[in-house]
């Protein structure tokens, strides 16, 4: 009878095995496009990327030899690449925080049951899925130094003294270029944020409120800790976009004036592209990459012990 | 024909046919000598093949519309599916630089403004024939030419036209402040002074875009600034004539100048006359061709120029002129084709002056014969005829090497000045400056 039972566990074991294994296969079968895609249009590029920061490649040359760290070594001696690396950390952190806030606050004032929530929802969206050339040049328009529709009305208002030259005093031009990346990023945070808060459970809510919690302690020890994964990865994907956000800072203001508004990829973009300096410009873009990777890292590890809890 | 007597095979011409024969005899040896492109007829070798030009969205729209009317006929008239593509002058080096990655693109591309041809002249076909045959032809080049499109002794591009930007000054407002014609830049900068208290200050960009490159490049070297030997292979810039073109130019900015100028881009300018408020600007002059229809009576208020040409500084009178040329890949699988268009296109300068409208200059010194096509016959733009006497390309005295036009590319000099004119000590922004510049240099030894 043990023998029998013995038998009859180990073919359904078997059974098992082969069953698990069957689905393994599948799985990553379906996942194998994927991958591929990732590893064909990012893993090849990044690759590349690295070989060029290790060379001494030109636009105009076929041939590049290998020059070990000599570029990362120039372009930490260029003043220009540290005020650009600065820049960078400055812009994606200030932008980022008045993102957060902004869309937070957007994002409560959007789930509210007011008539017509769909059309505003809409309207608030719009700022992000304009091209962003569109969006820059209006801007451009309303920053210009002698037509500026936001000096116009502000002086006229007494909310602006003087005629403020937005994207040609240095201090003034990163907090323009900060603003417009804020105006068109801040709808995605909100809809982010949005998503979130329309799967805190209301019992806890309710359950808070019977405690006496206020708004903020209900923000704080519920809503957050519940929409910490969506948190997170729209924080990865926020900090990533305006990392790499190029567009805004080379239609409004090219680095100027005098290098305020440099970042690393438009710095990348002159020295790599417009000059020709391949190797160089590579080396400047990839400087990017040891900075994201551990808080990539931080935040996914974060992510994946919270859904473990 | 007359049978002689006595012989079978041998036939007396007439006067006719002798004439005939010899006629067709020298069309013959005349049309031998001749491309076959220039007799009309297209060789066998570009028949049927394709044309791709890349050149930029020109300042002059117009002109974009005659010289893809000229491309296509030129085409017609040979067998060639030719087409051009236009795109705005600050995505050429990207778009050229992705071609040449590629390996695949246009046949011929045009450099505008950031001369790259030692940086890429290894994948540029060789045009020396073509260049030196126009040289001959036309009187030679003027010495800029070169500058821009020879490297290692070889022609690697046709230099196709340059984009001068003079001083355009308000006639009206000069003779309203009792201002004789400017002649210097001490002129200019005394009208800019009174300009600026009334309301009409001067503009000239201290900013990330080409007008600050080109204008205060004219102003340094009016100062006697060198960008370099002449070799182009060591900077030169840091000299007393830097320091005292600076002081002038910051001088010029606090005098004359708002404070709006740092944050120009390359219609900034162009604006800010139309808007009437500008006593002078110094700019291409797309300009007043904006203005000529829409505001005739500040277009007849612009006068161009002055009489040296261009204002004098310390050491004399420059223009930094926008230099264009157009080349051919290697990869290009229609050399031939790509050959025969430019020799056609470097034979009609005469199309490029009248249909720009006097905004293209030619390189090619017999076009600078009095009247110049285009140029002459208007006296607005009269005095575009003699430009080549006071034209220079960034990197002078040298060549337009990869490093100056790097130095170029990352607006050294204007955020050097605009430190200057900022408030930063003339020291410490001349050395910024110079210390950048020589990083770059030292990057391409």
């Amino acid at each position: 009878m043990a023998d029998v039972e013995l038998a009859t566990a180990g073919r359904a074991a078997a059974r098992h095995g082969t069953f698990t294994r069957d689905r393994l296969v599948f799985g990553y079968a379906l996942l194998a496009p994927a991958v591929l895609y990732m590893c064909l249009l990012v893993g090849l590029p990044f690759f590349f990327s690295l070989y060029l920061s290790l060379s001494d490649a030109t636009v105009g040359s076929q041939v590049a030899r290998f020059v070990g760290l000599q570029n990362f070594v120039a372009i930490f001696q260029d003043s220009t690449f540290r005020l650009a690396l600065r820049n960078t950390v400055m812009f994606t952190v200030v932008a980022g925080i008045f993102k957060g806030l902004l869309g937070t606050l957007m994002a409560f004032l959007l789930i509210q049951e007011v008539a017509g929530r769909k059309f505003i929802r809409s309207l608030i969206v719009l700022p992000w899925t304009l091209p962003v050339a569109i969006s820059a040049l209006a801007w451009k328009w309303m920053f210009d130094p002698q037509f500026s529709a936001i000096n116009y009305v502000g002086v006229r208002l007494g909310l602006i003294h003087g005629w403020p030259n937005w994207i040609g005093e240095p201090s003034l031009a990163m907090a323009a270029v900060i603003a417009v990346n804020v105006w068109r990023g801040f709808p995605f945070a909100a809809i982010v944020l949005m998503a979130g808060f329309s799967a805190v459970p209301l019992e806890l809510l309710d359950a808070g409120k019977v405690d006496g919690a206020t708004f903020f302690h209900r923000y704080r020890y519920i809503v957050i800790p519940v929409i910490a994964p969506i948190l997170f990865v729209g924080l990865l994907f926020d900090t990533v976009f305006t990392l790499s956000d190029l567009s805004i800072i080379y239609l409004l203001t090219f680095g100027g004036p005098m290098g305020a508004t440099e970042i690393l990829p438009t710095r990348a973009f002159e020295i790599g592209i417009q000059a020709g300096a391949l190797g160089r410009g590579a080396a400047i873009a990839l400087v990017l990459f040891p900075i994201l990777l551990p808080v990539v890292y931080f935040l996914l590890r974060n992510l994946r012990r919270r859904e473990t809890l | 024909m007359d049978r002689v007597p006595g012989s079978r095979c041998r036939k007396r011409l007439s006067r006719r046919q002798l004439l005939t024969t010899a006629g067709a005899g020298v069309a013959g040896a005349a049309l031998s000598r001749l491309a076959p492109w220039e007799t009309g007829v297209a060789p066998a070798q570009i028949k049927g093949t394709t044309l791709r030009i890349l050149t930029w969205s020109h300042f002059v729209p117009a002109y974009d519309t005659a010289f893809d009317k000229f491309v296509a006929e030129w085409g017609q008239a040979n067998g060639v599916n030719a087409r051009v593509d236009h795109i705005p002058i600050d995505q050429l080096p990207t778009r050229i630089a992705s071609e040449l990655s590629a390996g695949a693109g246009h046949d011929i591309f045009q450099m505008n403004g950031q001369i790259q041809t030692t940086l890429y002249y290894k994948n540029m076909v060789d045009v020396s024939d073509i260049c030196e045959k126009l040289g001959k032809q036309y009187g030679g080049w003027i010495p800029m030419a070169k500058n821009v499109a020879v490297v290692d002794g070889g022609w690697h591009g046709l230099p196709e036209f340059y984009i001068a930007q003079p001083l355009l000054w308000r006639t009206d407002l000069f003779g309203e402040y009792g201002l004789k014609a400017p002649s210097t830049w001490e002129d200019l900068r005394q009208a800019a002074k009174i300009g600026k208290a009334k309301g009409h200050a001067c503009g000239m960009a201290v900013s990330h875009c080409n007008d600050s490159n080109h204008n205060w490049r004219a102003v340094f070297y009016a100062f006697g600034v060198k960008e370099t030997d002449p070799s182009g292979k060591e900077p030169t810039w840091d000299s007393k004539e830097l320091r005292e073109a600076m002081r002038f130019s910051k001088a010029l900015y606090e005098e004359g100048m708002t404070s709006e100028v740092l944050s120009w881009d390359n219609v900034s300018d162009n604006r800010y006359l139309a808007s009437g408020v500008a006593v002078w600007i110094h700019d291409a002059i797309s300009a007043i061709r904006s203005i000529q229809d829409s505001n005739p009576k500040l277009y007849a208020s612009v006068n161009i120029g002055c009489d040296g040409l261009e204002p004098r500084g310390a050491a004399g009178r420059a223009a930094v002129v926008d230099p264009t040329i157009l080349a051919i890949w290697k990869f290009s699988k229609n050399q031939e084709t790509a050959k025969a268009f430019l020799e056609h296109y470097g034979n009609n300068v005469q199309f490029s002056l009248v249909e720009s409208k006097g905004y293209n200059l030619p390189y090619l010194k017999g076009w600078y014969k009095k009247p110049m096509p285009g140029v002459g016959d208007d006296p607005k733009v009269a005095k575009m005829q003699d430009w080549d006497k006071v034209a220079y390309v960034f990197g002078s005295p040298g060549p337009a090497t990869a490093p100056a036009a790097e130095v170029l590319s990352t607006f050294v000099v204007p955020d050097m000045l605009t430190r200057y004119v900022r408030g930063e000590d003339l020291e410490s922004a001349i050395k910024w400056g110079m210390d950048q510049i020589r990083n770059i240099y030292a990057k391409y030894k």
